[in-house]
């Protein structure tokens, strides 16, 4: 459809100017499904308790600038420490990924050892494990090793990731034999070529992998929950479910804490969204 | 430097002494991932299914029972409810992402005047995936309340009776899918636009000397081009609708009654509320069989060749 225009633009009549027009409609209606409930939470967390529980609802808030659900969120939970726990453990999470899957793939990509091919398929084969399988026995062996509360035991399962090690070979098998061949010859080590030829040349597939693990660690949910029960070693999306523990849900801390949490990802989101969107399609959003 | 001086060329060139030495670092290189996901992954499953035959409990070693729990777990009705749950869930969902993210991806291939306008729209479908469930979750939970809820005051509007949503046991299953469905439509769309993109133009060409009209071209090249990307997205979404976890822990914990208890949900309680490990890794073994199929399949629609 869109290739009979590209090419014959003088085709562009008044049925087709309206199956266009109807086209955006659709999309721009779908897209203010998608905003509607963020929108929606934001603007709710702007409005005081009673204004929250007011019937029927009002959209804008009466005082667009009252913040004090912020303030008594950030008073009442350790929600700086959170965020600074969830920090620590996605960008530690992304270095060690970085480095351990770049090594592996490298030694995958460019030579040649014995029981190379078996390996490979058996760090292929762990894309199989789904998490949940193996959450028990990990969450014993971390307890008995004493990583329950700790950034090592929250770490613990993002170190290496068998989709990294995949996603570094497939690029650094595209990468010329040539550089590593001369630098061979020219007499630099093996670790010095891959740190200063293959490292600073996989920076496409290094971005990729470090986005999508970083997304992966600053949302992931299931594992922190078992590992961490200590408030302030909590990252944020652990800490938010606690909210559910109250009684009466207080709705205007909710939607508050939903809010802040969610600024950070987004403001990421908003200066490398073609490299996060990009990188989580080629992921299958599995890290 | 000792003579006679070693020629490191030639040796290079009839892979001398290099070779030895190659390997042991290729070897140095793969060992840090190989040896974590030992410990991580292969010990784990295995120990997995040591323990789903054995009682652990804090106090004395493990008891072996043979297959005693998995007896048990399967005759668990319980499990059996969160298994159906589970199912409802995934019957909802699934079909409804594909259908829906495709049909967002022909639309968006199909408009061609955008005023740049396109990557906003991208973006804006795309924001859920990179939201965290817990924070989702409660996003719904907030419109879903049936008192003051954004839902049931368009409900109310459009002269509507007004729904309990997540409180209601028959409406929690399709509540929850909704929520499956507004968080991964934005992703699964973004596959199918990559896939359209990577058709061909010499098809629609083709298609067009034929004077093919736009239902034909859609059905005879576009659908049967698109295959691969339709069954991979089918079974990353299967795999990730089996393993709905956080959307009802954060909102109802398997409530009302165990309307909303899925499988993963139900292998956590087990497992970290109660104490029965061995009953969790035996569900957790038969949620791993399920999802092992279903990766195999992902992978052979990925490796198919393209025959058309």
């Amino acid at each position: 459809m869109i290739r009979e225009v590209k090419r014959f633009p003088l085709k562009l009549k008044a049925s087709r100017l309206v199956l266009e027009l109807a086209i955006y409609l659709l999309i721009a209606a779908g897209a203010i499904l998608m905003a509607l409930p963020f929108v929606w939470t934001a603007l709710s967390s702007l409005k005081e308790p009673d204004e929250i529980l007011a019937l029927p609802p009002t959209w804008i808030p009466e005082n667009p600038f009252y913040l004090k659900n912020y303030a008594e969120v950030l008073e009442r939970f350790p929600f700086g420490r959170w965020f600074l726990n969830s920090s620590i453990v996605s960008i530690a999470s992304v270095i060690l990924s970085l480095l351990t899957c770049s090594m592996a793939g490298y030694a995958f990509a460019k030579f040649d050892f014995p029981a190379k091919e078996i390996t490979f398929f058996a760090v292929l084969g762990i894309l199989m494990i789904p998490f949940e399988a193996i959450m028990i026995p990990l969450y014993l062996l971390f307890s008995s090793l004493g990583l329950g509360n700790t950034y090592l035991g929250v770490l613990g399962p993002n170190i290496s990731s068998a989709f990294g090690v995949f996603l570094m070979r497939q690029f650094m098998e595209n990468l010329p034999n040539e550089y590593i061949d001369s630098a061979r010859i020219d007499g630099s080590s093996e670790f010095r070529i891959y740190w200063n030829i293959i490292l600073p040349n996989s920076r496409p597939a290094l971005a990729t992998l470090a986005i999508i693990k970083f997304i992966w660690c600053w949302n992931e949910f299931t594992w922190p929950l078992i590992i961490v029960d200590k408030p302030d070693m909590m990252t944020v999306p652990l800490g938010l479910s606690l909210f559910s523990g109250f009684h009466f849900v207080a709705y205007h801390l909710i939607v508050a804490a939903a809010t802040l949490s969610i600024l950070p990802m987004l403001i990421v989101f908003i200066f490398l969204q073609r490299y996060i969107i990009k990188g989580m399609i080629m992921s299958g959003l599995k890290a | 430097m000792k003579w006679p001086r070693p020629l490191k060329t030639i040796d290079i060139i009839f892979g001398r002494t290099t070779d030895g030495r190659k390997k042991r670092f290729a070897y140095l290189m793969i060992l840090p991932s190989v040896s974590y996901f030992i410990i991580m992954f292969a010990y784990p499953t295995t120990y997995a299914f040591y323990l789903s035959l054995h009682t652990w409990s804090l106090a004395e070693p493990l008891r072996f029972v043979g297959f005693a729990h998995w007896k048990s777990v399967l005759e668990d009705p319980l499990f059996l409810r969160s298994m159906m749950n589970t199912f409802y869930f995934v019957i909802l969902s699934v079909p409804s992402i594909v259908l829906l993210s495709l049909s967002l991806a022909l639309l968006f291939n199909s408009a061609t005047r955008w005023f740049k306008a396109k990557d906003l729209f991208k973006a804006i479908y795309f924001v859920p995936v990179i939201t965290s469930f817990v924070a989702i979750a409660w996003i719904w939970n907030w419109l879903y309340q049936p008192t003051y809820g954004l839902i049931n005051d368009v409900l109310a509007r459009a002269g509507l009776p007004p729904q309990m949503w997540l409180w209601s046991a028959t409406q929690v299953i399709p509540s929850l899918a909704i929520m499956q469905v507004w968080a991964r439509v934005g992703f699964e769309m973004m596959v199918f636009i990559a896939g359209l993109e990577s058709i061909p133009e010499v098809y629609y060409e083709a298609a067009e000397v034929d004077g093919a009209s736009t239902w034909s071209v859609f059905r005879c090249v576009t659908l049967p081009l698109l295959n691969p990307q339709i069954l991979l997205v089918t079974v990353i979404e299967l795999i990730f609708a089996l393993k709905i976890f956080e959307l009802p822990y954060v909102t109802t914990m398997g409530g009302p009654g165990n309307a909303s208890l899925t499988i993963v949900l139900y292998i956590y309680r087990s497992a970290f509320r109660f104490m029965r490990m061995g009953e969790g890794c035996a569900m957790a073994i038969m949620l791993f069989a399920i999802i092992m199929v279903l990766t195999l399949l992902q992978w052979r629609s990925l490796r198919r060749p393209l025959v058309y």
